[in-house]
């Protein structure tokens, strides 16, 4: 018998979640799913994957749809952290995002964005991981603290003694210019 | 339903966010709520940096970082400028503690604090009282706590600190990261009171000196020899290679010593590279960044160097390059390298480098950065033609030519740009001889960056600045201004750019301004984002017997609102000029026309 080559994976986290339909090579950057097809044979995977996170049909079907682009893409494996093109260590340069990818993040509301890292955290999707968590720094580099809270919907619970005294003791660090360390 | 928070986010994914930030995007986010200051102040203190003010580098405060916060610290800096005062800069020189002019100058405004911290110290040599602060420093570390240890004062080291009982070989020996700046002229730099060993430290990925004294070499020699199988970057330089051979006569053989340089370079690459010594090949398996300023090297060296993990190499001031590159070439070495970088103005005579040149270049592809500078071109469209070979994943190109007017037709330069993607250009080139040959860019998108360096003399025009005006006077980088370690960090954020912006305008010249004006404009390069100008490298420091205090600057593209300008400045400590210089720092500071420590700088010319 061939190897099955559609995957069924089911929201389960709340009654009546989709059931979605997504090619084998596609959903193989997620490292949960490595791990299932290593671990049991296709007979078993026949049944539906159940993904028991907490995020609607709508982000899910978004990460879905990440994956079915990014389908012949290098998969990540377990040792893989992703590094730069130059294998640098310097882990907060920006990824390279693809035109598709760019179009695909640019589109996102806050909440898909947010629901698109939680699952990719949790079926261990890392590129997407990556990418995602890259475009919320890119959003936050070069903000003031007022400019981050409005575009994260953040309200400050510190008061203002608080906030003042952690100014103070930041006023003691100074930027780090180089950042070429290793570890 | 409103749109949820970053605080839904879990940990890990913060962490992963926070780790692609940098500290002045950290420092703003601290303070958007609670949890982010609880999850960035981790981060945030990872790395703690030191800097105390030039004209004063004993002057070390630390006292107030509290004590749970410092033993988050994994890399511990202490850094100054360099753009007042280079050679003559040890505390060793100023041992008159009662308060020269310098000292009078940093004492208005101090707290009661500092006034008692004052008394304790009076009496006391500047050198030991950084001794005893930096000492003091360390020793609030637990043992281990550092993986990353930097000295770049451009002093000598304190042997409290990394001589032979020194609180950071003992104490941390697992060091993987070593920068230091020293200081070859402090006329006490041999005093063992500054004795550096690290013959502990065996664990080093990285390894970087500038400025070593000659007596440094067996040190020097012998980290290198006890780290080589680990080390992935290494960094050397010698600062004034006619110095260091000079100064390290007594410490060869005497008949070794006697009137021959050459000899006295080969010992120093042997002693370095361990040629001499039975030694694996290569001595350096894991390199991936080889930095070389004013080292002298040897063809010899070739089989050293692992040509298969290495990604950068760094060749600055280094006579006998060009049989190096030579070498490896003939010996047929697997090369993968992305990044080259090769700098000349003294010793090129002939065309022995331009062949080195282009049979290296020829030997491999993938080379993604290329930076070159020579003093006297030969035959320069030999250059372009060898660096087409890499075509295809060339995204950066410097090729400054200091004192000559550049001699490449158009028509040469238009083929290389068309036939190459660039991102980065870097030029000594008046603005009005780059137009034209920029013309292949409009049509593509790969431009982001032009940077045009001006040498301090042009045949083409003289001393005359091609961006400034004559009358023009710059004070916005003032070292006066700016003290260091005590300044409000407020004002890295909340830079004026509007004010900046009005002020450079006024200074700059009408063609400069047109010039940018096209390259921003509707009929320039649609994809520029930035026009760089002036030196950066070293803090942009200019060279000696140049009037103005500053003259580098980035304008960037305007926001598109259709009225006015086509471009806008970035203000210096702004986050946009910052994220623009973390990301381009390596080409910008490229091929700096002048040493970190200038021996004819006084402090009486400024």
């Amino acid at each position: 018998m061939a190897p099955i080559q559609i995957l069924k994976l089911q929201n389960t986290f709340k009654p009546g979640g989709k059931v979605f339909e997504v090619e084998r090579a596609a959903a193989e950057h997620s490292g949960l799913v490595q791990m299932l097809l290593q671990d049991f044979d296709d007979s078993d995977l026949e049944a539906i994957i159940p993904i028991s996170v907490d995020v609607s049909d709508k982000g899910l079907a978004k990460v879905f749809e990440w994956m079915t682009h990014s389908k012949d893409l290098p998969k990540t494996t377990d040792d893989g952290s992703v590094r730069g093109p130059d294998d640098s260590a310097v882990n907060w340069k920006p990824l390279t995002f693809s035109d598709w990818d760019k179009k695909f993040f640019d589109a996102l509301d806050s909440e898909a964005l947010y629901e698109i890292l939680i699952a990719a955290n949790y079926l261990d999707i890392k590129p997407l991981y990556e990418l995602g968590c890259q475009f919320v720094a890119n959003m936050i580099r070069g903000k003031t603290t007022e400019q981050i809270r409005e575009i994260l919907n953040i309200t400050s619970d510190f008061n203002p003694e608080e906030e003042l005294r952690i100014r103070e003791q930041k006023a003691l660090v100074k930027d780090e210019s180089e950042t070429a360390e290793k570890n | 339903m409103p749109p949820p928070g970053l605080e839904i986010l879990p940990t890990e994914l913060f962490i992963c966010v926070i780790e692609k930030l940098s500290k002045a995007d950290l420092k703003a986010l601290s303070l958007v709520c609670k949890r982010c200051h609880t999850l960035v102040v981790q981060a945030l203190w990872e790395s703690v940096s030191i800097e105390p003010p030039e004209y004063s580098l004993h002057q070390i405060k630390a006292e107030a970082i509290p004590q749970a916060r410092l033993q988050l610290a994994r890399q511990l800096h202490f850094r100054a400028d360099f753009l007042r005062f280079t050679d003559r800069r040890c505390p060793h020189e100023a041992t008159d503690s009662s308060g020269g002019e310098f000292e009078n100058e940093s004492s208005s405004g101090d707290s009661e604090a500092e006034e008692e911290d004052r008394e304790q110290w009076v009496g006391l040599p500047r050198f030991h009282q950084l001794a005893r602060k930096t000492e003091s420093v360390v020793k609030r570390l637990r043992p281990g706590q550092l993986h990353s240890f930097s000295w770049d004062l451009g002093t000598c080291v304190p042997s409290e600190v990394l001589g032979p009982p020194g609180a950071v070989p003992l104490n941390h020996p697992m060091l993987q990261s070593l920068a230091l700046t020293t200081n070859p002229y402090c006329r006490d730099n041999r005093h063992p009171e500054c004795e550096i060993d690290l013959s502990a430290l065996r664990r080093l990925h990285s390894l970087r000196w500038k400025a070593p004294g000659a007596h440094h070499l067996n040190t020097l020699s012998s980290a290198i020899e006890n780290n080589s199988g680990r080390l992935q970057d290494l960094e050397l330089d010698f600062v004034n290679h006619l110095d260091f051979v000079t100064d390290m006569a007594p410490w060869l053989h005497r008949s070794e010593a006697e009137g021959d340089f050459g000899v006295a370079e080969t010992w120093c690459a042997n002693k370095l590279f361990g040629l001499s010594r039975q030694s694996p090949q290569p001595l350096f398996p894991a390199i991936r960044t080889l930095s070389l300023s004013q080292v002298p090297v040897v063809g010899a060296m070739a089989p050293a160097i692992n040509f298969m993990t290495l990604r950068t190499l760094i060749l600055r001031e280094c006579p006998g390059w060009p049989e190096f590159l030579a070498h490896v070439t003939d010996l047929g070495l697997p090369v993968r390298l992305k990044k080259l970088e090769i700098q000349d103005h003294r010793w090129q005579k002939d065309l022995v480098g331009l062949s080195a040149m282009e049979g290296f270049l020829g030997a491999f592809q993938g080379l993604e950065e290329l930076f070159v500078t020579q003093k006297r071109l030969l035959d320069p469209q030999r250059l372009l033609n060898s660096a087409l070979h890499h075509r295809a994943t060339l995204k950066r190109f410097i090729h400054p030519v200091p004192d000559a007017l550049d001699d490449i037709p158009d028509d040469c330069w238009f083929y290389f740009f068309g036939s190459c993607d660039l991102e980065f250009i870097g030029r000594h080139c008046h603005p009005e001889l780059l137009r034209p040959i920029l013309r292949p860019f409009m049509s593509k998108d790969s431009l982001k960056v032009l940077h045009i360096r001006q040498p301090p003399f042009s045949l083409y025009d003289g001393y005359v600045s091609w961006a400034f005006k004559d009358t023009a006077r710059l004070s916005f980088r003032d070292p006066d201004s700016d003290d260091g370690a005590d300044q409000d960090v407020n004002r890295d954020v909340n830079g004026d750019d509007d004010e900046d912006d009005g002020r450079l305008r006024s200074w700059l010249r009408p063609q400069f301004i047109e010039f940018a004006e096209w390259a921003f404009g509707p009929q320039g390069i649609g994809s520029l984002q930035f026009l760089a100008f002036g030196k950066f490298a070293h803090g942009g420091r200019l060279p000696f017997g140049w009037r103005l205090r500053s003259a580098s600057f980035i304008l960037a593209r305007g926001r598109g609102d259709g009225a006015g300008s086509a471009f806008r400045v970035l203000s210096e400590r702004g986050p946009e000029a910052r994220a623009m210089l973390e990301k381009y720092r390596d080409a910008l500071e490229a091929c700096p026309m002048d040493e970190l420590l200038h021996p004819s700088m006084r402090d009486s010319d400024i």
